[in-house]
């Protein structure tokens, strides 16, 4: 009885198997072919070439931008920030902006530097109003 | 609001006829001796209040000066010229035994404004005789110094940056008189002086002045809308030179004893009420930065010292009273926002931060002019 069972059960599967098989051939006969796959990839690839190449024509720099070389500039803007951080540093602790002395744990939420070069524009721009 | 004390400036000299002293050789000689004695009269009779002058007449002769103190200034400027002529003169010659004598003669007396016992004494102030012509040109410009910071807080209200200006001014003479002219007279003399003709109290006064220059500079920052934590840094600044002045009154040198105890509470009031603005602006600062707990310790503290140092001089203390009220109204301000929103700790004691002041004021240095006349004594 159990293998009577297990025969139909098999003979029913092989079945559908052989449906679906019949179907994905009927399928692909109708609408794909491989050549037609690689065609229309190649159509693709064609049309992204395309639009890359505008796409790097339209940011080419015009006019006098168009004689920078961006590798130079990049050089120049970090060795003018090398300069600067270097006259911040070299600056004298004796400047008259001086720092509030505030207990280990508990720093100034501001940047230092940043600070004491507005207190010192400050102090500069108060000096000449007076006269000192 | 600033705290002023013009006791300084309250000093009396007697007379002194010069060509009743000195032998002139000639004409040219005894006519500038006459214009010594006539330029010192003025003023002796204006700061000893013995003048019969009405204020019109002194106006009139004055070229339209309303200024009692500018008056002043103007025959302090008309007299200090010619005596640093005749000082010139005199210490070409002044080992002559002649001349010596002729100094004595003068009897140059002039009175202390600081000294405490002055201001106990019923029958008038005492007066200081020192036979020595630098004594003269010292107390003199003694007086012409602390003039100039006498008009340097009359016109305060209306004039911040010549205030300032004045102030500076004042404070180069005295450091002048610090430095070149009491030093001198320090050797030669050991009968009882005033205090203000020792370089410690010319040094106090030349600080002094220079916190009242820092203290108007203040004035115009705030009205600028300078930032706090920089406002904090120069009022501690004033705490600072009003610090080295108290540390030399204080000091052992013997030259700063028997000071008026008024001037003394003045010094250290001003101290205490810059102390409080610098903290105030402190905890400004502070809040702007997202630490109000330390703010509220801050004011806390400040507050709780302020209130042990209220001055007993009724206008100081309306000052005082001022500025702790609107320190006790933002500490209330910040202690409601921190109990209903942040609930922040409190610190205290070591846990405060510290300032360093800003002293960015500087004396503008006196220049002795002299009267270039030849003049021939008959020694």
């Amino acid at each position: 009885m159990i293998m009577l069972e297990g025969a139909k059960a098999t003979t029913e599967t092989v079945d559908a198997l052989r449906t679906i098989a019949a179907a994905m051939k009927a399928m692909q006969k109708a609408t794909y072919n491989i050549d037609d796959v690689d065609k229309t990839m190649d159509e693709i690839n064609e049309q992204t070439e395309n639009m890359k190449q505008i796409q790097e024509a339209l940011s080419t720099p015009i006019g006098a931008a168009a004689d920078f070389d961006e590798d130079e500039l990049e050089a120049e803007l970090e060795e003018l920030e090398d300069v600067e951080l270097e006259e911040q540093l070299l600056q004298p602790t004796t400047a008259p902006a001086a720092q509030v002395q505030v207990p280990a744990g508990r720093q100034p939420a501001r940047p230092i530097p940043q600070k004491c070069t507005a207190d010192e524009d400050e102090l500069a721009a108060l000096q000449a109003e007076m006269g000192l | 609001m600033m705290m002023h004390c013009l006791q300084p400036g309250k000093l009396q000299s007697k007379k002194i006829i010069f060509e009743d002293v000195f032998s002139a050789r000639d004409s040219a000689t005894l006519e500038h001796l006459k214009e010594l004695s006539s330029r010192r009269r003025v003023i002796e009779e204006s700061i000893n209040q013995s003048s019969f002058i009405t204020e019109a007449i002194a106006r009139e002769m004055s070229g339209g000066l309303t200024s009692h103190c500018l008056r002043d200034l103007q025959k302090l400027e008309q007299y200090l010229p010619l005596l640093e002529n005749l000082v010139f003169h005199v210490d070409l010659v002044c080992s002559n035994h002649h001349v010596a004598c002729w100094i004595s003669e003068l009897k140059i007396r002039w009175s202390s404004a600081l000294n405490s016992s002055s201001f106990f004494n019923l029958r008038g102030p005492k007066f200081f005789q020192i036979d020595n012509l630098r004594y003269e040109l010292g107390m003199t410009l003694y007086l012409y110094a602390a003039l100039l910071r006498e008009r340097a807080i009359e016109i305060l209200p209306t004039d911040l940056v010549k205030s300032a200006t004045l102030f500076r001014e004042a404070a180069g003479v005295f450091e002048h008189l610090a430095i070149e002219i009491f030093p001198s007279l320090q050797s030669a003399q050991s009968v009882e002086r005033p205090p203000e003709a020792t370089p410690s109290i010319c040094t106090v006064m030349h600080l002094i002045c220079l916190a009242e220059a820092q203290a108007v500079t203040i004035r115009k920052a705030e009205e600028k809308g300078t930032t706090v934590g920089l406002l904090a840094k120069l009022h501690y600044g004033i705490i600072e030179l009003l610090g080295e002045a108290t540390a030399i009154l204080y000091s052992n040198t013997g030259e700063c004893k028997d000071i008026s105890s008024s001037f003394l509470e003045f010094i250290s009031s001003c101290k205490a009420l810059h102390e409080l603005r610098s903290l105030k602006y402190l905890a400004e600062s502070l809040k702007i930065t997202e630490q109000l707990g330390v703010a509220i310790g801050v004011l806390r503290d400040a507050l709780t010292n302020a209130k042990k140092k209220v001055p007993g001089e009724e206008s100081w203390r309306a000052i005082f009273g001022k500025e702790i009220d609107a320190a006790a109204d933002m500490l209330r301000k910040f202690e409601h926002e921190n109990e209903f929103v942040w609930h922040e700790k409190i610190p205290a004691g070591d846990e405060l931060p510290r300032l360093q002041g800003n002293k960015i004021v500087n004396a503008i240095p006196y220049n002795p002019k002299r009267w270039e006349r030849e003049l021939s004594l008959k020694i």
